[in-house]
């Protein structure tokens, strides 16, 4: 399907830990990383605390690092040039307050030669949060994971189920798809590692009531595994526009309502200049309006200029 | 999607890109595709990868592979999957259909070449025009096995071209005839052998026109017998076949059924009669009862069980009414029972062939064993046969009363249709209804439409035939069938569609709450009418902010000119283009000015000033600010297409939501399964 990508809300935790990916290859086409837990992330949506923010790289091409701290880890956001409403809000927003900020993001990993897994989080939009959306933000995420931890105690208890027959469990076809593919390449997942990254979500919302699993407390409880790549300026493949099919097609869709002066309609080099700015190319773009037409959106009343139906 | 369905876009790819893939290239790409793209269409995988190659995608029918097999009638086995066959039209007739839901256009009839002949199928082949006796190349059929026999069937991978050739069709030797008949001998014959060789003497043979399906048939019929017995016969294609009485013939390929318990032999396409010198000597039995098989014990079930498809079964029920009558059945007098039997979940009509020896009183309780079940207009019928035994039981039963007589199309409600569901049956009041008439294919047609409602939702309806549909009439309609629209479900109610009006049970539904999905199911299962769905606002897109539209039609506009009227004075207007993001799918929604400012506390007003004093472009980034990452539940209708699900939202309000309650929740559940 070409729809857009579901946000999956994940703990940091559950990302750390993370290193099976399976890539598209095409262009366009996405690539998605597998957490222990078997679910398959592309997009997110997490929450935090804001804090450490640092930009690297020049003042015509800035680089915005971030870190962003849930209850578990540690998010480690980059944001570069093809980013840039993003860039601007974390520049705009103070993190000496370590204010709870929104963020959807695509995840970017990068494996190094000593097969070591890099996982950062390219924001597309960020935004200031109260402290009751926050709350939100825990509580559905741990719903969510509780439920998951279930779904795998579940396969775990069919060990050579395929994914049609997890389907039968109840589970939906990327659910059991991921779950498959989780333990068929790491260990099998600790639930006091997740016990605890709920234990301490329910801390922060019911900061009245005495919760404890009886968990070991550990110091090591945020086994980072994963961590910025470190002295990077830039993380490689983070030259394209981080935009899937959907994004992008809706991205020149956009780019012709905006250019379009109602004259002639929307030269099509300057919509290719705006989406190379954004990491599309020239074929990328030509691509798109062909489809875009077919589709009966978008037609070409002049020569070069195109204009929405 | 599994290896044996991308095996055959493998193949055909290996073959197209020869040279310019290697097969391991292409098993690799399908892969990727069908696996981690997730696209489930082999023909839109197959366009794409040639796309890739500079390949442009295969529209044209007659896209075909290399290597082509060309067969003859005979040769065909059942399981082609592309073959071009040559052939004559040796009869051929326009048909609609339904399947699943969708209403097809066919044409259907037989085709022969000199080796034998078959039955074909063109599929959605309203445009096509077959000449009776006319020769065509059929390219890219595949072939199929019903009842043993080969099917042909060109469907749209499938091209037919004109040939000039003359074809000597053989009739009699019609193709997927693997094995010769078996052997028997009438007395055996149970009425459901496919295939059976009888020698046999003809009683009394008719030679008859009859119209079948609108079409002018010669048929035989009449009695056969051997030294066992005779049945009744029909030979339905009597081309080339003379029966007189008194003469012996073989019968080959034949086909026996069971027709109000006796047993006919038929032969069909596959069939062939030979006229033989022998002298069979017949009994003077009359037509004779096919002797019981062996029967299975049968399954047992209750009425509520039975599905109209059993063929041995037994039931344990009540007598609910019963009436011997005396009827004639084909010119024979004949003594039957019908009435309705009942048991604690339902109950059903049924008729007891062999009335005369019976006795069924009502309210006495009977185990009948093999009994079988047919439909008759979706009802089941429970049929009591020369199979059947019938014991009177000294059980009490209550027999369910209130329950109507069992359905077998299945009961749905309102929020669970969705496109491709055919004969389903469901109750709900009518909230509007209009009379038009339209204009389909040249023909000038009624249909009734409107709104019908029950406690789970909405749904458009069309009805083709005048039901007396009122508004505010509570009805039930069987055997309907959904047709999509932009991914939104809509009733029909056709032909064979029966609408009774119940008793109005579902109260003021105009208050009704929408039907609350997740966007997981509405992306599954496609849109609907004033449905409801709470996520969170995870972006707000380009063509949110401050918009013109033209004053006259309404359209979005840039600047000063709408395509339609030309230079017009615009009205600005206050929209939003959002994304609802609940976890399980990602939807777009619009949601127009009252309700952006409902949700984010600008007016269009408020914005106009900010825009003015930061430029309109910053519009998006207030309106943003106020949305982004809220949870709210909105209600709207729904389309869908495959970019996914869209809402037009009518209105919206923040999640109502106790969030220590729900994290108490989730804690007591964990705590449970830890403790």
């Amino acid at each position: 399907m070409n729809a857009r990508e579901v946000a999956f809300r994940t703990f940091a935790g559950e990302i750390a830990g993370s290193s099976l990916e399976i890539k598209g290859d095409d262009e366009a086409a996405p690539s998605y990383l597998i957490t222990p837990l078997g679910l398959m992330l592309n997009r997110v949506f997490v929450a935090g605390k804001l804090t450490e923010k640092s930009m690297k790289g020049t003042d015509s091409e800035p680089i915005w690092n971030a870190v962003v701290k849930d209850v578990t880890g540690n998010f480690y956001l980059q944001a570069g040039r093809f980013q840039p409403e993003a860039a601007a809000a974390i520049a705009d927003i103070d993190e000496g307050e370590e204010p709870y900020v929104g963020v959807v993001a695509k995840i970017r990993t990068w494996t190094n030669n000593e097969d070591r897994t890099y996982v950062n989080l390219r924001p597309e939009r960020i935004v200031r949060i109260d402290e009751d959306t926050y709350n939100a933000w825990l509580l559905d995420t741990a719903k969510d994971l509780w439920r998951r931890l279930n779904l795998v105690r579940t396969a775990l208890t069919f060990p050579e189920a395929s994914v049609k027959e997890l389907q039968e469990k109840g589970m939906t076809e990327s659910e059991a798809d991921g779950i498959v593919r989780a333990l068929d390449h790491y260990d099998r997942p600790e639930s006091q590692r997740y016990a605890k990254m709920l234990q301490s979500a329910l801390r922060q919302i019911l900061p009245g009531k005495d919760i404890d699993f009886g968990l070991p407390e550990d110091a090591s409880d945020f086994r980072d595994e994963i961590q910025p790549a470190p002295q990077q300026e830039t993380l490689p493949g983070s030259d394209d526009s981080g935009m899937d099919a959907f994004d992008q097609k809706e991205f020149i869709l956009g780019l012709v309502e905006e250019f379009d002066t109602g004259s002639k309609g929307a030269p099509r080099d300057e919509i290719e200049r705006k989406a190379s700015e954004k990491g599309i190319s020239a074929d990328a773009v030509e691509t798109l309006l062909d489809e875009l037409m077919n589709e009966g959106q978008i037609y070409e009343p002049n020569l070069g200029f195109m204009r929405k139906i | 999607m599994e290896y044996e369905q991308l095996t055959p876009i493998v193949e055909e790819l290996t073959k197209v890109l020869e040279g310019k893939a290697s097969r391991e290239d292409i098993e690799q790409q399908v892969s990727t595709y069908a696996n981690v793209y997730r696209i489930e269409d082999t023909r839109r995988i197959r366009d794409a990868i040639l796309k890739k190659y500079g390949m442009g995608p295969a529209t044209d029918v007659s896209f075909v592979t290399a290597d082509h097999v060309q067969k003859k009638i005979a040769d065909l086995l059942g399981n082609e999957n592309r073959v071009d066959i040559l052939a004559k039209v040796v009869y051929v007739e326009k048909k609609t259909v339904t399947i699943k839901g969708t209403m097809r256009h066919l044409l259907s009839g037989t085709l022969g070449d000199e080796t034998g002949t078959a039955q074909f199928t063109v599929w959605d082949g309203e445009h096509c025009e077959l000449e009776q006796n006319a020769t065509y190349m059929f390219k890219n059929a595949y072939t199929k096995k019903w009842n043993d026999r080969v099917q042909i069937n060109i469907g749209n991978q499938g091209a037919i071209s004109k040939e000039n050739v003359t074809l000597d069709v053989s009739a009699n030797r019609p193709a997927g005839q693997v094995s010769a008949g078996v052997k028997m001998k009438i007395a055996d014959l149970t009425g459901s052998e496919p295939s059976v060789d009888l020698e046999v003497k003809a009683i009394v043979a008719e030679r008859k026109t009859v119209a079948i399906r609108g079409e002018s048939r010669e048929i035989i019929s009449g009695i056969v017998g051997d030294e066992t017995g005779t049945a009744q016969f029909t030979v339905w294609n009597a081309d080339g076949v003379d029966m007189a009485d008194g003469c012996c013939y073989a019968l080959k390929g034949a086909y026996t059924k069971l027709w109000n318990d006796q047993v006919q032999v038929n032969i069909g396409n596959r069939g062939t009669v030979e006229p033989i010198d022998k002298d069979i000597v017949t009994t003077s039995a009359p037509v004779i009862q096919p002797k019981p098989a062996v029967q299975a014990p049968g399954e047992k079930k209750k009425i509520g069980e039975l599905t109209g498809s059993e063929s041995n079964v037994d039931i344990l029920a009540k007598v609910i009414s019963a009436e011997k009558k005396d009827v004639t059945i084909k010119g024979e007098p004949r003594t039957i029972i019908s009435g309705v039997l009942g048991d604690e979940t339902g109950s059903a009509a049924f008729t007891a062939w062999e009335g005369g020896s019976l006795d069924m009183e009502t309210g006495c309780v009977y185990l009948v064993s093999n009994a079988y079940t047919k439909l008759w207009n979706d009802r089941i019928q429970i049929n009591l046969g020369n199979r059947c035994t019938v014991t009177k039981e000294d059980v009490e039963i209550s027999a369910a009363e209130p329950k109507p007589i069992a359905y077998s199309s299945s009961v749905a409600k309102i929020c669970d249709l969705r496109e491709g569901i055919g004969s389903l049956t469901v109750s709900g009041k009518i909230l509007s209804v209009e009379n038009r008439t339209i204009n389909s294919r040249g023909e000038d047609k009624q249909v009734w439409s409107g709104l019908i409602a029950d406690e789970t939702g909405k749904i458009q309806f069309s009805a083709w035939n005048d039901f007396g549909l009122a508004e505010g009439d509570a009805v039930r309609i069987e055997n309907a069938y959904i047709r999509g629209w932009k991914g939104i479900p809509q009733l029909n109610i056709g032909d064979r569609s029966a609408v009774d009006k119940i008793d109005d049970t579902f109260g003021d539904l105009s208050a009704a709450a929408a039907s609350q999905k997740t966007v997981g199911e509405i992306t599954r299962t496609g849109g609907g009418l004033d449905m409801s769905v709470t996520g969170t606002v995870l972006d707000i897109r380009a063509g949110s902010g401050i918009i013109k539209r033209c004053p006259e039609c309404k359209r979005s506009i840039l600047s000063n000119e709408c395509l339609t009227h030309g230079t017009v004075e615009p009205v600005a207007d206050l929209r939003m283009k959002i994304i609802i993001d609940d976890g399980t799918g990602a939807m777009g929604a619009i949601v127009n000015r009252d309700v952006t400012e409902k949700l984010t506390g600008i007016s269009l007003s408020d914005a106009q000033e900010y825009a003015a004093e930061n430029g309109e472009s910053s519009v998006p980034k207030l309106l943003g600010e106020r949305i982004l990452m809220r949870n709210v539940t909105f209600r709207g209708n729904v389309m869908s297409d495959e970019y996914g699900p869209s809402m037009i939202v009518t209105d919206a309000a923040p999640e109502d939501r106790d969030i220590n309650a729900e994290a108490e929740k989730l804690l007591g559940e964990v705590q449970e399964a830890l403790m």
